[in-house]
């Protein structure tokens, strides 16, 4: 799972909508992989980001980036490089994630996380 | 043709060995990619735009994720089964997987994704494959929440395998209440191989809905552009019929087939009779 997933996703437990975000990530094992550059794309995510998340993972990796969401130009490519350096390369292969409202724990194995619910925490509204 | 739905729940279907047929038989690769091909050119974003995020609705082995990142986009996918996206790892796809129950909605954030597609996937959602399955109320959670992670002005194409009518009415209308507008699109629909399904579905409004491909016969398809916001469904009998009527020759035997024949040879230079009052007279009953 790569940071930038982390950052897009949810709980998605009937008492979490809309707050299950961001999930707290505990990592065991995590790899740093080399992807190009890509300019577009993270000029393309960055206003969909979470920056609550990032700043949690910037933390928890130990990753510096400028978190003051004033201070941040589009133009300024280092910038750029270090948002998508954090988003795209850092992909954590086994360990879990937390709701941050209901404490539903999702373990993470191999790279997937495993986000499945049970039958008493999927979220059903139905008009008919 | 076998439905696979039939056999077996998806987690379960899609074991070790159903899932290697998904990286090693060509034949099952080159049709994905090709829907999947289909189904991004029917999303019809524009070639300048780069980066965007893209949704893979029962990502699989990720094949159609391929297809995705070679047009420059990234993309997350999400399946119910832990075998087939073990594939995917396997293969090394660039987007991310993860592991989900399409019918339990996304666990993404609001507006998360640009654009969704979707490749053989949600007629799974027709079946109730646990006591607690309603595939009613799994539709609609899906769709909602396909709804809710979409942007503003996004677009879904999701290809699927109805197995008769009441499923299409049942998707479509479904897709329709969450509020979606578009609606479903027929490739070449008087195919029996090549008939394909896309729903098309747009979040926003005033959007126009693409062109199915292989629809003979105009009347069908500006019909079809005239009021997007309804469900077509071709008529098989009926289009083949206006076909041999318009376009066919005449009929065999008759006075207008024996001239065209006759005039197709003089001016291929053979001996031909003249024409005269006997030429493709009917002949009466012999004694």
């Amino acid at each position: 799972m790569k940071i930038l997933t982390h950052n897009m996703m949810a709980c998605t437990k009937k008492q979490c909508m809309g707050k299950g975000f961001p999930l707290k990530v505990e990592s065991t094992e995590q790899i740093v992989l080399e992807q190009e550059f890509n300019y577009e794309f993270t000029k393309n995510i960055y206003p969909k980001l979470d920056w609550l998340g990032i700043a949690e993972i910037s933390i928890k990796f130990n990753i510096p980036i400028q978190l003051d969401t004033t201070k941040h130009s589009l133009e300024d490519e280092e910038f750029l490089k270090t948002l998508h350096n954090l988003l795209c390369n850092l992909k954590v292969i086994t360990g879990s994630l937390t709701c941050p409202n209901c404490q539903r724990v999702y373990p993470i194995d191999k790279g997937i996380p495993n986000m499945l619910l049970r039958e008493d925490e999927i979220y059903q509204e139905i008009k008919e | 043709m076998s439905r696979p739905e039939h056999i077996a729940p998806p987690e379960i279907f899609y074991d070790d060995v159903e899932s290697k047929k998904y990286s090693s038989n060509s034949r099952i690769i080159e049709i994905q990619t090709k829907m999947a091909e289909r189904a991004y050119e029917l999303l019809a974003i524009p070639e300048t735009a780069e980066g965007l995020m893209l949704l893979d609705i029962g990502c699989g082995s990720g094949i159609s994720g391929d297809v995705i990142t070679d047009a420059g986009h990234y993309w997350i996918g999400c399946d119910i089964s832990q075998h087939m996206l073990d594939v995917a790892i396997d293969r090394e796809v660039e987007g991310d997987v993860m592991l989900r129950d399409i019918g339990q909605g996304f666990p993404f954030r609001a507006g998360s994704f640009d654009a969704a597609i979707s490749i053989s996937a949600i007629q799974w959602l027709c079946n109730a494959e646990k006591s607690h399955h309603n595939p009613r109320k799994r539709l609609h959670t899906f769709f909602q929440s396909l709804f809710n992670v979409l942007t503003r002005g996004g677009k879904a194409i999701l290809q699927f395998y109805p197995e008769n009518s009441a499923q299409i009415e049942m998707i479509t209308a479904s897709a329709l209440r969450c509020g979606f507008s578009g609606g479903l699109l027929i490739d070449f629909p008087n195919s029996s191989k090549a008939k394909k399904y896309f729903l098309v579905l747009f979040t926003g409004n005033n959007n126009i809905m693409p062109s199915a491909k292989g629809v003979e016969g105009e009347e069908y398809e500006q019909q079809e552009e005239e009021d997007s916001n309804e469900v077509k469904y071709s008529n098989r009998k009926r289009d083949r019929r206006r076909v041999t009527k318009s376009k066919g020759s005449a009929q065999h035997k008759t006075k207008e087939w024996i001239m065209n024949k006759k005039d197709r040879q003089r001016k291929q230079g053979r001996e031909i009779k003249n024409d005269s009052k006997f030429s493709g007279r009917k002949r009466g009953p012999k004694f």
